[in-house]
């Protein structure tokens, strides 16, 4: 009994750490207001700002990297995100479009990530300022 | 250091290698970079309960090592070691404490350990500091597959014990 005790104790305490991670995931959620901007960022550069308030007509272009792969963006109004990549793993495709500051698309292969800024928002401005 | 714990440590290095191939091959199962199962995690926990951290810390190095020599590249040997460290310092600590009965709150603790070894290092390489959003998704879920590997772990050594491999290993 004392034995199933110890187990529920720290099971209770790792569903805690997931609350608190979903809290936080919510949270950060709530505070990243409509897409505004998204910065395409190879290697740490910031290669290219693609305004997603004004797409007339949803477009697409390539990113090369050094090494030879490629992914292609694609930009529909509002959301950004990569429909073609020449990694293994396609894990960025996947990831599909994106329209909010939550989590950038990543392609680690290729050294690029998507990721969304809002300039009224304070938090991503830091972060964005640590990039540049 | 003996001929059967040589011996022992290889065999486990090799199973830590064909698990670790055998997981490369199945598909993302979430489409997001970073989570997947951690399923050679399952022989470091055994080593480290088994054998002890040094032995442990060995058979991890060696299989990154080996691991990204046949199938990998510089990046992803990066990712995988200090993913590999940070899970082992977690594991080990917590290994103090805590007894074979529960290993897996070891396991989840070093999964937690690996992902965060592994977002430090991907802050480095993409120099995109956003990416530490992805911490919260990837503690939940190393939960969850931490889980998972640490009852295997604990299942498969509470059977170990019971043949005379651990017996004879005692007696060296």
């Amino acid at each position: 009994m004392t034995e199933f005790k110890k187990n529920l104790k720290w099971a209770l305490v790792f569903f805690l750490v997931i609350v608190i991670c979903a809290l936080v995931i919510l949270l950060h959620n709530n505070s990243s207001k409509a897409a505004k901007n998204a910065e395409i960022i190879q290697n740490g550069e910031v290669i290219r700002t693609v305004d997603l308030q004004n797409v007339p007509e949803p477009y697409e272009f390539e990113v090369i990297s050094p090494d030879g792969g490629y992914n292609t963006v694609r930009v529909e109004y509002g959301k950004i995100g990569i429909v073609h990549a020449s990694c293994p793993d396609k894990i960025c495709v996947n990831q599909g479009f994106i329209a909010n500051g939550i989590l950038p698309v990543v392609c680690l292969p290729n050294k690029l990530s998507v990721v969304i800024t809002d300039d009224s928002s304070e938090l991503d401005a830091v972060a964005g300022g640590i990039v540049k | 250091m003996k001929t059967r714990k040589l011996t022992l440590m290889s065999i486990l290095l090799c199973l830590a290698l064909i698990i670790f191939a055998i997981e490369a091959q199945l598909p993302p199962i979430a489409p997001i970079p970073g989570i997947k199962l951690g399923l050679a995690n399952v022989i470091n926990l055994m080593a480290l309960y088994m054998l002890g951290r040094r032995e442990s810390f060995i058979i991890l190095v060696l299989r990154i090592v080996l691991s990204s020599i046949f199938a990998g590249n510089f990046t992803g040997f990066m990712y995988s070691i200090s993913g590999g460290i940070i899970c082992f310092l977690f594991m080990s600590v917590m290994s103090l404490f805590i007894k074979e009965n529960r290993m897996w709150v070891v396991s989840v603790f070093g999964a937690i350990g690996h992902n965060i070894g592994q977002i430090i290092i991907a802050c480095f390489i993409m120099e995109t500091f956003q990416i530490i959003w992805y911490l919260p998704v990837l503690i939940i879920s190393a939960i969850v597959t931490g889980f998972f590997t640490g009852l295997t772990a604990q299942i498969t050594l509470k059977h170990l014990r019971k043949t005379d491999i651990m017996t004879k290993l005692l007696e060296d």
